[in-house]
């Protein structure tokens, strides 16, 4: 099993050689345009790849600090948006995805059904303007951006406040999508022979729900949702820059405003890891929710 | 459930038979049926616009400037006093337009590359299936976003750029179908004749294998115009003057105290259309794939 695992696992590793001929034309043409670098592509890709493993990742063209800080500065508070909005993601969608399924045709269905349309054809801008308009403009709860107001000491409930209109954005758009997801795998569970049994034993529903259909309608999922990790790192370019959330999102579109590439490199390897990194996850969990590791 | 009615069997199409039965299906859908409505309307009106919108989309005029909705402006006017409604029209084309041959050049590349591989299987299958797997891991709008900063993005150049990027999941689909058909006594019958292998591909198993793409392509749509709009709202899509639904939210944040109109209408007319788009795909997808007909 181990193995399996290990077959499995190191897509890794080779799969950052293969992502970064993607990234490579564009960055080089453009480094050697600026800095009249001649050396053949692949000296100059090993003397990155060598830079990149000391954690020497240069200096940004602009502000001249260390990348690394830059990165270091910023990459927490995106992860911080993207872990409470995948949380609150997770709340939702389950919930509604299973009960969706579990009481399929009624009138929660129809609802769920409705609203997860209403969440996939969603503009995620545009959803983030109307929550500032609502809230922020019109009810003054809120307020408009940022990750803290500004001169203050660390306070939790002001930090709550200024994260809950990115990360719910962020939450209700990508639930719909996974609510349907969930809807389906668990229609498909749920007619199984093996639930039925669990019936036939006189579980409690509840328990048939949770512990035998649930488990196994969850499998597909945790891949999939692994495999979107990078799209929620994507939505958090758009959303940081709504709420002027100061992550690696607003960090890109920053630099690639000023065309600043030593940071653009950094910021598209470590999105690079960050797949790779999701992709890690999924095979574990994948390993631990189903033992027997069957591969499609 | 109309899934009982007909299962098409796999066999060379009979084009107007299957039409009227797919239709049939459609017009079921009720949603589908507004959401075709609806469309109709917007499309209309961004064709139609220069004879139908009441004022010239680039015409500013001091004397209605930040105009609340009203009946002068039935959508308000913008800070020069430029009418919305006109200009949202006016913006529907390119959008619209992006949306539509954009897809087409994806679907044109996922379908070439999906049969290929699928027929052809081997070799080929592998070098295309990993190429897909790479364009799948790139994050796209980060991707979009730099090559937007390094060119100026025209429409044409857009609509190349939407569509090399999005034409992976198109050639899973096409290939897994190929996979299946090509195996099927028809395609046999027909090699033993001699038919040559670019027909059997393009006569016999393409057009079996055109319902999901059909229903691909109608999201892929969505997509599309999606992308496009949030490229736009980034300030990297198509440039103003030119109105494009997305490239008009940009400035709207700004206004959103003055003006919440100009916020609120752009980004409601993205919605109502994706959501139409979503709707008729939904349609045609029980239409014409009843295999994935919701729940079974």
């Amino acid at each position: 099993m181990s193995f399996a695992l290990m077959k499995a696992a190191p897509g890794g590793p080779l799969s950052i050689y293969l992502e970064n001929p993607d990234i490579r034309p564009e960055d080089i043409a453009a480094i050697r345009a600026q800095l009249g670098l001649d050396d053949p592509v692949p000296v100059q890709y090993l003397r990155w790849l060598g830079n990149l493993v000391s954690f020497d990742w240069g200096y940004s063209f602009v502000t001249h600090e260390p990348v690394i800080d830059r990165i270091a500065q910023r990459l927490p508070n995106t992860l911080v948006l993207m872990g409470v909005s995948l949380v609150l993601t997770l709340l939702i969608a389950i919930p509604v995805g299973v009960l969706a399924a579990v009481r399929q045709y009624s009138w929660f269905d129809y609802t769920a059904t409705a609203g997860a349309f209403f969440g996939i054809s969603m503009p995620v801008f545009w959803f983030g303007l109307l929550l500032i308009l609502t809230f922020a403009v019109q009810l003054r709860w809120l307020p408009t951006s940022g990750m803290a107001t500004i001169g203050t000491e660390f306070d939790l409930i002001d930090r709550v406040r200024h994260i809950a209109m990115p990360a719910g954005v962020l939450a209700l758009v990508s639930a719909a999508g996974y609510s349907r997801f969930i809807r389906t795998a668990m229609l498909e569970v749920i007619h199984q022979d093996y639930v039925r049994t669990a019936r036939a034993k006189g579980l409690r529903e509840r328990l048939v729900i949770a512990r035998h259909a649930a488990k196994n309608a969850a499998l597909p999922f945790v891949t999939l949702l692994a495999l979107d990790l990078p799209d929620l790192f994507t939505g958090a370019v758009v959303t940081e820059t709504i709420f002027a959330w100061p992550g690696m999102g607003r960090l890109y579109l920053d630099s690639v405003s000023r065309l600043d590439y030593s940071v653009l490199m950094a910021i598209l390897t470590v999105s690079a890891a960050l797949l790779l990194l999701s992709n890690l996850i999924a095979d574990l969990l994948y390993a631990y929710l189903d033992p027997r590791i069957r591969y499609r | 459930m109309t899934s009982e009615i007909s299962r098409p069997v796999p066999q060379v199409a009979d084009a107007p038979g299957q039409l009227r039965l797919a239709w049939e299906r459609f017009r079921r859908h009720r949603l589908a049926l507004v959401g075709l409505g609806l469309l109709t309307v917007i499309v209309l009106g961004a064709a139609f616009a220069d004879a139908v919108a009441p004022y010239a989309p680039d015409e500013p005029n001091v004397e209605a400037i930040r105009e609340a909705p009203g009946a002068a402006h039935p959508l308000g006017t913008d800070q020069i006093g430029r009418d919305q409604l006109s200009r949202l029209m006016h913006g529907g084309r390119f959008s619209l337009q992006v949306g539509l041959f954009a897809t087409a050049v994806s679907i044109f590349l996922g379908t070439g590359i999906g049969a290929l591989s699928g027929y052809y299987g081997g070799a080929l299958d592998n070098i295309l299936m990993r190429l897909t797997d790479v364009m799948f891991t790139l994050p796209r709008l980060l991707a979009l976003l730099l090559i937007g900063a390094l060119f100026k993005l025209t429409i044409p150049l857009i609509i190349v750029l939407l569509g090399l990027t999005s034409w992976m999941g198109v050639a899973r689909l096409v290939r897994a179908s190929f996979l299946s058909l090509r195996e099927k006594e028809f395609v046999e019958a027909a090699r033993a004749v001699g038919v040559l292998d670019s027909r059997i591909i393009t006569r016999h198993i393409l057009p079996n294998a055109l319902g999901p793409v059909i229903v691909a392509a109608t999201l892929g749509v969505a997509g599309a115009i999606l992308v496009e709009s949030t490229l736009s709202y980034l300030g990297y899509g198509v440039q103003p003057p030119t109105p494009t639904w997305g490239n008009m939210l940009q400035n709207a944040q700004s206004e959103m105290y003055a003006a919440p109109w100009l916020a609120i209408f752009p980004g409601l007319l993205i919605f109502i259309t994706i959501m139409s788009i979503n709707f008729v795909g939904d349609g045609l997808r029980d239409a014409l794939d009843p295999r994935s007909l919701g729940g079974r």
